[in-house]
């Protein structure tokens, strides 16, 4: 049992990449618009995020190294340096976005504007980080965030017609008055927040402060193979209460209220408070993966004693960046700047760090002298270089895509 | 000195024409002594190293291995002997450069060398 | 916290190691995991005609010239400015502290001192907060 729940940390690090408040907002979005057109692209780069959380999740247990330690380490301190500046930011604007998704849970159960609630959301965060144990956080936040099963059961609930539905995901169309760049801009956008730097970032240094061994490879694999697709699932879900309950009705998809609308309708009052605890937990969960990200990447960067683990003394350098990226997140939100559009931008600067993040992983998992008998077999090899291409078409594209399309308009 | 004067450091031969640039340097442990310099390799390339590679071979995975082998192709293995002198640069954050001995004719590749190593 | 992996390997009287692979930017850790720094850039002493790898150098100094042309330049300016005092030199872990050349570098950390920046943090910031020597786990 102690081995199954250990999955725990891969849930809670999808959840940062699949339902964190942009993509909760951008699944809904597209479901909304698409219906259930670009179901391929997430289940895309669920596969590649499957795959590579794996290979970063053997280094870390075999080797003991974090992913953002061998980034500076075989691309160099100043492609290194290139790579923590990009990431760094994605993280952060992320973090901002975050702190504001939990206050805008609140806002729908309380009536009190969210602004209000942000800088309550970052002192609670940084309170978890600093006083709760790692594995009791990873445990809570991830299996609250599973809350959002509540998505699938509405659209259970539904009742769609399941031929037509199948029918709509495996020969995906863009619909006819739906510019076709807006599409591929939304696709390239869906792919690019599945497989984010600091979910590898967060995981193989989660696994390191879990204390993984050699030993530890099933418990790997298990995170891998089980804990991202739950996490992709709950994208999957909301994506699809969308495409069955707001595309039918012409819902254009902006805030929060309107992404658990398909919960209220499916299950009524009761499935509105689980969808609103879900969004709190998930955003929640991804504002800790984001807050610690943050302090993963610089420390590891710099060689600095690092994790949540010990006590904060023994980390001081660490803990002063967490608490720098909670205050600087916080600051930026308060700014009053949409925190979907600060998601959006993100992307810019993802564009760069992903193939700088992907490249190092799949150089280190096969090289002997770190992996022993553990380096990647052909499969792993396989994968790991058509998702590498993947991620570096997706990186090219990505920036004409959104300045042609204005960000999706 | 500091490894950073050394590596990419512009390589020129006796008659200061341009080698190529170091690549790398070779270290062997000595024990109590400490680390010997062996060696530099030297990459004749016009700009960069490769990139997440460096010169020892990789066969795995083929696409990347690739574009390694590729890379260093034309590299060459100069020995410690072979360097007259090393001047670093007075500024921060420019590479040195270093003298040989002999021409860039006369140096061995480093896939010779790597089949003496092993 | 600590790190873990296969045993760090003791260095090997005729070992070869490759400086940019096995060397520089390498994290170094305590014998028993902790991270402490990189290694940023190697000393290099001339003796007896031959070149030897002398110590580990660490920090924005050290750092500061591996990041070449203006970006390095503009390190170096800010790091002299930050520090009051010393003679710029940067922080050397001798080799003969370096006990074994693996996925990390392992050294004897008995009374090391590189962490200017860490004293500071914790004695200002982190220290200062309550429960900063509860190890959360």
């Amino acid at each position: 049992m102690k081995r199954l729940l250990a999955v725990t940390l891969g849930i809670l690090t999808a959840i940062g990449g699949f339902v964190d408040i942009g993509d909760l907002v951008a699944s809904s979005l597209v479901g909304a618009r698409y219906g259930f057109a670009l179901v391929w692209m997430l289940l895309l780069g669920l596969v590649g995020i499957c795959v590579y959380a794996e290979m970063a999740g053997r280094v870390a247990a075999v080797s003991g190294r974090p992913t953002f330690d061998l980034v500076r380490e075989r691309l160099g301190p100043r492609v290194g340096l290139a790579n923590l500046t990009a990431s760094l930011l994605v993280t952060l604007l992320t973090l901002a976005a975050e702190l504001a998704g939990v206050a805008l849970a609140v806002e729908l159960v309380s009536a009190v504007p969210y602004l209000l609630w942000v800088p309550a959301a970052g002192l609670l965060v940084w309170l978890v980080i600093w006083r709760v144990r790692f594995e009791t956080m990873e445990r809570i936040f991830g299996l609250l965030g599973l809350v959002l099963i509540v998505f699938i059961v509405a659209v259970w609930r539904l009742s769609p017609d399941w031929g037509d539905v199948l029918h709509q995901v495996t020969a995906p169309k863009v619909p006819a008055d739906e510019p076709v760049p807006t599409y591929l801009y939304y696709a390239i956008a869906l792919f690019s927040s599945a497989m984010t730097p600091y979910e590898v970032f967060f995981f193989s240094s989660g696994g390191i402060e879990e204390r993984w061994k050699a030993t530890d490879l099933a418990t790997v694999r298990i995170n891998a193979f089980i804990g991202f697709p739950l996490g992709g699932l709950l994208a999957l879900a909301i994506m699809s209460a969308a495409a069955l309950v707001l595309n039918p009705a012409g819902v254009s998809v902006d805030h929060l209220s309107q992404v658990v609308l398909p919960t209220s309708v499916a299950l009524g009052k009761f499935g509105l408070g689980l969808a609103l605890l879900g969004v709190f937990a998930a955003t929640f969960g991804a504002a800790l993966e984001t807050a610690l990200s943050s302090g993963y990447t610089v420390a590891q960067y710099f060689g600095w004693t690092w994790g949540k683990s010990a006590a904060p003394r023994r980390a001081a350098r660490f803990h002063v960046v967490v608490l720098v990226a909670l205050l600087a997140g916080t600051a930026l939100i308060l700014t009053g700047l949409d925190p979907v559009k600060v998601t959006e931008y993100s992307l810019i600067f993802a564009a760069v760090a992903l193939p700088l993040t992907y490249l190092p992983i799949l150089v280190v998992a096969n090289d002997r002298e770190y992996m022993g008998e553990r380096a990647n077999g052909r499969l792993a090899n396989v994968m790991g270089t058509v998702y590498l291409v993947i991620v570096l078409l997706a990186a090219v594209a990505a920036l004409p895509l959104m300045f042609a399309t204005k960000a999706g308009q | 000195m500091r490894l950073a004067d050394l590596i990419g450091a512009l390589v020129l031969d006796p008659e200061e024409r341009r080698v190529g640039r170091v690549s790398d340097v070779r270290l062997v442990d000595e024990g109590p002594a400490g680390l010997r310099v062996d060696g530099l390799v030297v990459s004749p390339r016009l700009r960069g190293q490769l990139l997440a590679y460096d010169h020892r071979p990789v066969e795995r995975p083929w696409l990347l291995a690739y574009f390694a082998r590729r890379g260093s192709a034309r590299a060459l293995w100069v020995p410690w002997d072979d360097v007259a002198g090393v001047r670093p640069d007075e500024r921060t954050g420019e590479p040195g450069t270093v003298r040989l001995t002999r021409g860039a004719g006369e140096l061995g590749p480093l896939a010779e060398a790597y089949r003496s190593w092993s | 916290m600590t790190t873990h992996g296969p045993d760090p390997h003791e260095r090997v009287q005729g070992h070869a190691y490759s400086a940019r692979f096995h060397l520089l930017d390498r994290q170094v850790v305590a014998g028993d995991g902790t991270p402490i720094c990189k290694v940023d850039d190697l000393e290099l002493t001339g003796r007896d005609g031959r070149l030897y790898a002398t110590a580990v150098l660490v920090g924005p100094a050290a750092l500061a010239p591996r990041l070449r042309g203006r970006l390095g330049r503009l390190v170096a300016a800010a790091h002299r400015r930050l520090v009051v005092g010393g003679d710029g030199a940067p922080p050397r872990i001798p080799l003969e502290r370096v006990r074994g050349i693996g996925a990390a570098v392992t050294v004897d950390a008995r009374d090391l001192r590189v962490h200017a920046l860490e004293d500071w943090c914790r004695d200002n910031v982190v220290g200062r907060l309550p429960g900063a020597r509860h190890a959360a786990g």
